[in-house]
């Protein structure tokens, strides 16, 4: 009997279905990533994507999608395919906001706290055990009653806590690569600290980094969209897919459709970030998810 | 272990204390009052009724008051639902909250690890690949849009269940499936990995060898030890839950916790407020207490250290 019929898992038909699936997965959902993206920035360029103006109110109002209006119209007569496209540029911007927030500042207490060690890494860490003691949207609510609720806000909301979660992670790649026998030589080379912070510690430990940002964009939107929907983040004249989808929520019974949309797109732009940053780790690291 | 439970309810304390000042100042520093609302009160009304709940005082006066406060228990009162304490409304909307977050805990687990278990023995096939695609979707789906999604097809189109409000049984069907949504994501992707990395073990191949079959080996071996660490995710789940109340609350009317709070911030009603990111504070340092020592007990190894 040899070894590999003892295991539990019969490897030979193992990594094939999951590869299978999983590229094209990876490539589809990074293309529906790069489409919304392309639409959020011709939106914020001002280039006219649909026959009508966000804020073009008609005589049409709360029409059932149909031909001249894809996705319908609210209670203003407003097209919602037109709102949904101008809201991308919001819901879309604070995703990547609030990622280069936790990208820059988190990198860098993290670094200072894992290149420092001692008794600098251990202050800087009971900060954020402490901040890490309660969930995160309930410290953004808190935050956002004193920031206020306008996009500001609801953005610093967002950034002052997500970044917590990349600076563990920057700092424990750290504490694993200082002892690395090329940050010893680099040391012995008499580089200065911030030298080998940026040249050798960072570029070996930006893969896992990209992937943990890859994961807050897509909380950053399912943040705000639901502060948005319980009315504690951005409120009309403000428009994102969550304030669109709490528009909608009103009519549910009536024009189910105004909720249906919003929310399809915010559904299908985290999932497709989840599956990004699935396929990101795997590619990064086969050992990471059997 | 004696000691272990007493010095973590001694760290309690100045973790509940840190917490009760940040929420304290972040009330009290913000720009406008709980009465900014009633715009035409007369200046003499509005003067009796900010020295009624000491808001005329100094910022550290009002800070002393909370402290006595709160050292006996009471959470203060609250500015919008007057005559109501804090006590009195969340000893009403806690029992009920804690009813929902039980009812979606357990039904996460009772599907979470199962399919979990299943993803993880077949691992690599079309099932694994299923399991986690719905994990994946489970985690991508707002609550307020899985809400929306179960009351529109539930409520409004078969009309077989309600579609808010906390009244009976049938009424905690739909709110405890929004909440247990993420959960049960959670803790199958959790259980999924857990097992495969419990596979790799030495012990496991042992046992095969021995003789064991296949179903023996899973379930005398291989899941004994791989839901130990699953243990450790009681903490943040007691989170998710929590932060999944104030949307399952919302949409669904029903008189708890989360709902309370969400209110109570768009009111500005400070004590309220406070009282309730207290409680909540409190839950969340039981569970991980309670999580640690459960920890210690399955596992004997593990050192848990001092916070």
């Amino acid at each position: 009997m040899n070894l590999e019929s003892l295991n539990l898992v019969k490897r030979s038909s193992n990594a094939t279905i999951y590869k299978m699936l999983k590229m094209p997965v990876t490539t589809l959902a990074s293309g529906i990533i790069f489409l919304l993206c392309v639409i959020a920035i011709l939106s914020l360029l001002g280039l006219p994507l649909t026959a009508y103006a966000y804020d073009q109110t008609s005589e049409q109002i709360l029409c059932a999608p149909s031909l001249s209006h894809w996705m319908g119209t609210d209670e203003l007569g407003r097209d919602l395919l037109t709102r949904i496209i101008y809201g991308s540029r919001l819901s879309i911007s604070i995703g990547f906001l609030v990622a280069l927030i936790a990208f820059l500042f988190g990198t860098a207490y993290g670094a200072i706290a894992g290149f420092a060690g001692g008794r600098v890494d251990t202050l800087l860490m009971r900060g954020i055990d402490l901040a890490y003691a309660l969930p995160d949207l309930l410290v953004m609510i808190l935050i956002g009653v004193v920031v206020g609720r306008g996009t500001k806000g609801i953005l610093l909301a967002l950034g002052l806590v997500s970044w917590m979660g990349t600076a563990r992670l920057v700092r424990a790649q750290f504490l694993h690569l200082k002892h690395e026998e090329f940050i010893e030589a680099a040391r012995a080379f008499g580089l200065e600290p911030w030298r080998i912070i940026v040249r050798h510690l960072l570029p070996n430990a930006i893969g896992p980094i990209i992937v943990s940002l890859t994961f807050i964009v897509p909380s950053a939107i399912l943040a705000e969209s639901t502060l948005s929907f319980i009315g504690l983040g951005l409120s009309p004249p403000a428009c994102s897919w969550g304030t669109l989808a709490s528009e909608g929520w009103r009519s549910l019974r009536t024009q189910p459709y105004l909720i249906f949309w919003p929310s399809l797109f915010i559904f299908v732009t985290v999932l497709s970030f989840n599956l990004l940053g699935d396929g990101l780790a795997d590619a990064l690291d086969p050992k990471i998810r059997k | 272990m004696f000691r272990l439970v007493v010095r973590r309810i001694l760290l309690m304390l100045p973790l509940l204390w840190l917490i009760a000042t940040a929420t304290f100042l972040l009330m009290r520093l913000l720009p406008g009052g709980p009465f900014d609302a009633e715009k035409n009160l007369p200046p003499e009304i509005m003067a009796n009724l900010k020295a009624k709940y000491h808001l005329d005082r100094p910022l550290l006066e009002q800070y002393g008051y909370y402290l006595q406060r709160l050292v006996k228990g009471d959470l203060g009162m609250s500015y919008k639902y007057l005559d109501r304490s804090v006590n009195d409304i969340l000893s009403n909307a806690f029992p009920v909250s804690l009813v929902l977050g039980t009812v979606a805990l357990i039904l996460a687990i009772s599907v979470g690890m199962p399919l979990g278990v299943v993803a993880a023995t077949r691992r690599g096939t079309i099932v694994d690949a299923l399991c986690m695609a719905v994990s994946t979707i489970g985690v991508s789906l707002p609550g307020f849009v899985m809400g929306a999604l179960l009351i529109f097809v539930f409520g409004i189109w078969l009309k077989i269940l309600p579609v808010a409000l906390w009244e009976s049984g049938w009424h905690i069907i739909l709110p405890a499936i929004t909440l247990a949504c993420g959960p049960t994501a959670y803790i199958a992707r959790l259980t999924r990995v857990s097992i495969l990395q419990v596979f790799e073990m030495d012990w496991v191949r042992t046992a095969r060898i021995k003789g064991q079959s296949y179903q023996q080996t899973i379930i005398k071996h291989v899941l004994r030890n791989a839901l130990i660490p699953i243990v450790t995710v009681f903490g943040p789940l007691t989170a998710i839950i929590i932060t999944g109340s104030f949307v399952v609350e919302y949409i669904y009317a029903i008189p708890g916790m989360g709902r309370f709070f969400v209110t109570a911030v768009s009111n500005r009603d400070y004590d309220l407020v406070v009282g309730t990111t207290l409680i909540f504070a409190v839950l969340l340092i039981v569970a991980n207490t309670l999580v640690d020592i459960a920890y210690h007990m399955l596992d004997p190894r593990i050192q848990v250290d001092t916070l």
